[in-house]
């Protein structure tokens, strides 16, 4: 029922703001659709939703751990936390919705996005930073942590509404940051000489040692996650898309960039923009 | 080429005048050779570093090797630092390389 | 004087602790353990290897190589740098970017070959 009533709410927000909001870019729109058509084909027993539970999606044995450890999710109480932290007035009174014109179910779904004025991608994770700074805070570390929370607990209400990223039709620079990101999703990196798409797309569901490797499709419905892994290591297992970069890059050998600037940035519009038409899916366990 | 000539003379300078205290840090019998030798091979890996960063290709490791090259070289081990200073510069060379072969990536469907 | 005896046969206990596996490790490496060690070749990432554990499936399982590189020089050129033979292979070029020495690269080609 919660369903309906957020897809209906879409569905007339969408309607109502067509006229004003830009068409997508044909040369991305044909990306998406080549994206999504070589996944559908090549894992045929998947749906388009069903991509979102990424390397769960390929082994029913592995769904069932999955679905195991979301009965009673380990990050309950930070993702609490996070919401906690969305409520609580700075110190001028304001909250964190004060930087948002969306309603906060919406504002998952709203980034990444272009910047026309700015000519460079918003991402969700910096628009929280960027909150505090304006507000007089302190600013957080990024990626993990309570920047994470809040993010995640954004994450969480959103589900139900669907990615949906823009490339303005005949906005250069926004085709050009689009571009940049697909570069980096493409090409080859670090000493092991491997591209975001060769584990993603070309050796999604395949096994590296006992490790299935995620499809690249719906990657981003979930962010950010809790990580097994992460929560064995530092920080308490939350982690942003951005710093799911990171670890990647450096499992290729390669260095990693920075949090929040162009080139993860210019990546998150890209990669998001693959999954045009899923669904949020709230923050989520992984391995 | 000029400017490995400036380097070259200025740490050759540096050395002869240092060249006294420099025994009692580095006890090899030819520590300021040595010096020099550091200063420049840790000069041109930077170098490669730099150029494979502003090419957004650098490697993982190479800021590493460096931060080892030094702790083999302060612990006189001048053999050691000289390898990993080469190493260095190599991946930072395989890093501009692989800018190069990959500026088309595209996908392949 | 007893307790000089005992920190200086500990001394001796420790450096030859320290000092000898290095050294056995660098000189004593097998092309099948270079093969399977998961900080050089890590070939079991992706390829089903005889005797390996819980191997990946990214690539071809590695049988019959005989039959498939009758020419050795032609298993090591892949070894060595696989995206000669396919540009978009996710094999990482082992020689090329110095992942492994061509001593290493030699032992593993060596060793891959009698599977």
């Amino acid at each position: 029922m919660k369903k309906i009533t957020i897809t209906m709410a879409i569905a007339a927000m969408l309607s109502s703001t067509v006229a004003l909001s830009a068409q997508q870019s044909s040369a991305v729109q044909a990306d998406i659709d080549a994206y999504q058509a070589y996944f559908l084909d090549r894992f045929s027993n998947v749906s388009l939703q069903g991509f979102s539970k990424g390397p769960y999606a390929m082994s029913d044995d592995k769904m069932m751990q999955f679905e195991a450890v979301m009965e009673m999710p380990p990050f309950e109480d930070l993702l609490e936390k996070g919401g906690e932290l969305w409520e609580k007035p700075f110190a001028n009174g304001n909250t964190f919705s004060s930087c948002f014109e969306e309603e906060p179910f919406l504002i998952r779904a709203a980034y990444p996005r272009w910047n026309a004025a700015k000519g460079k991608v918003d991402t969700l994770e910096q628009a929280l930073v960027d909150c505090l700074v304006s507000n007089g805070e302190k600013k957080w570390g990024t990626g993990k942590g309570k920047h994470a929370w809040v993010a995640a607990h954004l994450t969480t209400l959103g589900e139900g509404t669907f990615i949906n990223v823009i490339v303005p039709e005949g906005d250069e620079a926004a085709l050009a940051a689009y571009n940049d990101g697909k570069r980096f999703y493409y090409a080859k990196r670090g000493q092991l000489n491997l591209s975001c798409a060769n584990c993603h797309v070309g050796g999604a569901g395949m096994r590296a040692r006992g490790n299935t490797l995620s499809p690249g499709l719906g990657q981003t419905t979930h962010f950010p996650v809790w990580r097994g892994k992460w929560a064995k290591s530092k920080g308490d297992g939350f982690g942003t898309i951005q710093r799911r970069y990171g670890g990647c890059n450096k499992q290729v050998r390669a260095k990693p960039f920075k949090r929040h600037k162009s080139q993860y940035d210019n990546l998150e519009f890209f990669h998001t923009a693959m999954s045009n038409g899923m669904e949020i899916t709230g923050t989520e366990y992984r391995e | 080429m000029k400017k490995l000539l400036i380097t070259i003379l200025t740490v050759f300078s540096f050395t002869v005048c240092a060249g006294d205290s420099m025994p009692s840090t580095h006890n090899w019998n030819d520590g300021s050779t040595n010096q020099a030798l550091y200063d420049i091979a840790l000069a041109e890996a930077k170098a490669e570093q730099k150029k494979a960063a502003a090419v957004e290709f650098e490697w993982r490791d190479i800021g590493k090797f460096m931060k080892d090259a030094k702790k083999a070289f302060d612990g006189g081990d001048w053999a050691k630092a000289k390898k990993l200073l080469s190493k260095a510069a190599e991946q930072g060379r395989l890093g501009q390389q692989q800018a190069i072969d990959q500026a088309n990536a595209g996908p392949s469907f | 004087m007893k307790k000089r005896i005992s920190s200086i046969s500990a001394v001796i206990t420790l450096a030859t602790l320290f000092a000898m596996p290095v050294e056995l490790v660098a000189k004593e490496m097998s092309g099948k353990d270079l093969t399977f060690d998961r900080k050089l070749g890590n070939c079991l990432a992706c390829h089903m290897i005889s005797g390996g554990s819980q191997p990946g499936n990214i690539g071809p399982p590695l049988i019959a190589m005989k039959a498939r590189y009758p020419d050795v020089a032609d298993l090591r050129a892949q070894i060595h740098d696989a995206t000669v033979a396919n540009p978009n292979t996710m094999m990482p070029p082992f020689g090329r970017h110095n992942i492994l020495s061509a001593d290493q690269i030699d032992k593993i080609t060596a060793f891959i070959h009698t599977l």
